[in-house]
């Protein structure tokens, strides 16, 4: 738990569902309708393989 | 001019026929245009279409200003059933409600667990194919367009192959209705009672799963969320309904669409078939090119101002998918069907923002195999009928697809 995880969204590939920005609000926010991560990054891994997992459009990556 | 024009009448005969050359003046007039056959504004331009998808001033939940306006009608007492459960649907929410259903669904219908059905797909198609008749006209759409996709989500949902053919039934009774189909008759009742029949079974299935949970959907969605929140029972009947449903006919019509696109293209069909044409990225193209999903219906929840057109609170739009995908300003030469056009994806066939299609990863997953599958084990696959398109405000799809082979390979000759 201690690693800490810096995801990216690839802004090409999101389409703006924001179910990241819903599954961790302190990482992920929308920016002008499309998914943007915090570069610092979160320390909870398996909260970010979620996010990454459930993208409809896979954009997330690290 | 023709009065189907200018009364923007999307369900003209050749308006149906061929949407795109029907819209082409339509967007390249400025603003959103007013249909009074629709009695709803319309936007074309890919711009316009991908803005309106993700603006929270619009609503998607079109049921319940029916409702409002026409709750007491006898149409709406027949189709109570069906609405207590499309009101349930998280394609109908909108904010906090449509993201927490989002989430919960979400988290049980990945693209991981997709990915994991790639084998049941392949394995289907190949046996779809295996029953083809060679030298005499079949339909490809009732012998592998429409039992792919059905036979993949019942699958998926943990509803045994043998229901297959009554879930069919269900089915096209609901689309009649979500679909809007608005010339069909009784198309209330029937789709009321398909409501009734599917919601029967889908609690029945969700009793057997709650004493004795499976690794499918069904469970899954009985599973998901935490202690405080998790979807009630009337949310997992509803979802395991519009899972069902949408993912029967749009997914049947992108194979069938995408079968015509490439036998009026050979050279494309040639390229996918042999495996020089990236699948995924044909996919892409052939739903840009047909998409099985032609139009999203908004509803304005304040007075806006769209692309310099004043749209007032409560009006309905249509964004035209259709012609969205077709837009010069997007897609050079828009009417070629290119496999390797690189952006593609860019199309609105799934729409955009909060609602963008859940089930896009699985439709994309059968598309990119079945297709290929298709096209090198049969030989001489040509059109033998006449294309006749659904008079459907929503979808692009077929009521047959007729054809022919000449000759028919085994899966391991590949
Ligand atoms: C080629 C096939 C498909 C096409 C073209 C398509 C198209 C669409 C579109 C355009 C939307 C957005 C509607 C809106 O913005 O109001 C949508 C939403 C949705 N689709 Fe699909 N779809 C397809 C296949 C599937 C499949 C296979 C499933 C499920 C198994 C599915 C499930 C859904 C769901 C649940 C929503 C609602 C999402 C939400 O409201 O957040 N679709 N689809």
């Amino acid at each position: 738990m201690s690693d800490v995880v810096r995801p990216v969204v690839d802004r090409d590939v999101c389409v703006g569902s924001a179910n990241c920005v819903r599954l961790a609000p302190g990482v992920f926010s929308l920016v002008e309708g499309q998914g943007h991560a915090d570069p610092g990054g979160s320390a909870d891994g398996d909260l970010m393989r979620q996010a990454a997992d459930e993208c409809p459009v896979s954009a997330i990556e690290w | 001019m023709s009065t189907a024009l200018e009364a923007l009448d999307l369900l003209a005969p050749d308006a149906i026929a061929d949407p795109y050359t029907f819209l082409a003046g339509t967007r390249s007039r400025p603003g959103l245009s007013w249909s009074s056959r629709h009695k709803a504004w319309v936007a074309t331009r890919h711009a316009d279409v991908t803005a309106l998808l993700r603006d929270p001033r619009f609503t998607a939940n079109r049921v319940g200003t029916y409702l409002e306006k026409h709750g007491d009608s006898p149409e709406a007492r027949a189709a109570a059933t069906f609405y207590r459960v499309a009101q349930e649907w998280m394609s109908l929410k909108e904010g906090p409600d449509h993201g927490r259903l989002r989430s919960l669904v979400q988290a049980a219908f990945s693209p991981r667990v997709v990915k994991n059905m790639g084998g049941l797909v392949v394995e289907l198609s190949d046996g779809f194919v295996d029953t083809f008749p060679v030298g005499e006209p079949f339909d490809l759409l009732q012998r592998f367009a429409f039992p792919l996709p059905a036979t993949v989500i019942a699958g998926m949902l943990g509803v045994p192959v043998e229901d297959r053919d009554q879930f069919k039934e269900w089915s096209q009774g609901l689309s009649a209705l979500v679909f809007a189909a608005s010339d069909v008759e009784g198309r209330h009742e029937s789709a009321a009672r398909a409501t009734e029949e599917l919601s029967a079974y889908v609690a029945d299935l969700i009793a057997q799963r709650e004493v004795d949970p499976r690794d499918d959907l069904i469970s899954h969605l009985i599973e998901a969320g935490s202690r405080q929140d998790r979807l009630t029972h009337l949310e997992i009947v509803a979802h395991a309904i519009l899972l069902l449903f949408a993912g029967h006919e749009t997914t049947t019509n992108l194979i069938c669409n995408s079968v015509v696109a490439l036998l009026a293209n050979p050279a494309a069909a040639e390229a996918l078939r042999s495996g020089e044409a990236d699948a995924g990225r044909a996919v892409e193209e052939l739903l840009r090119y047909d998409s099985p999903a032609k139009t999203v219906i908004r509803i304005a929840l304040e007075d806006v101002e769209v692309a310099g057109t004043q749209v007032a609170e409560g009006d309905r739009v249509l964004l035209l998918q259709s012609a969205a995908n077709r837009d010069p300003a997007v897609f050079a030469d828009p009417d070629v069907l290119d496999l390797t056009r690189a952006n593609a994806g860019a199309h609105t066939a799934f729409g955009s923002g909060p609602h963008y299609c859940l089930g896009a990863p699985l439709a994309r997953l059968e598309a990119r195999l079945a297709l290929p599958i298709l096209l090198r084990r049969t030989r001489g696959l040509t059109l033998a009928g006449d294309l006749e398109w659904q008079p459907n405000l929503l979808t692009r799809g077929l009521e047959r697809l007729e054809v022919t082979i000449t000759d028919l390979k085994e899966s391991s000759d590949e």
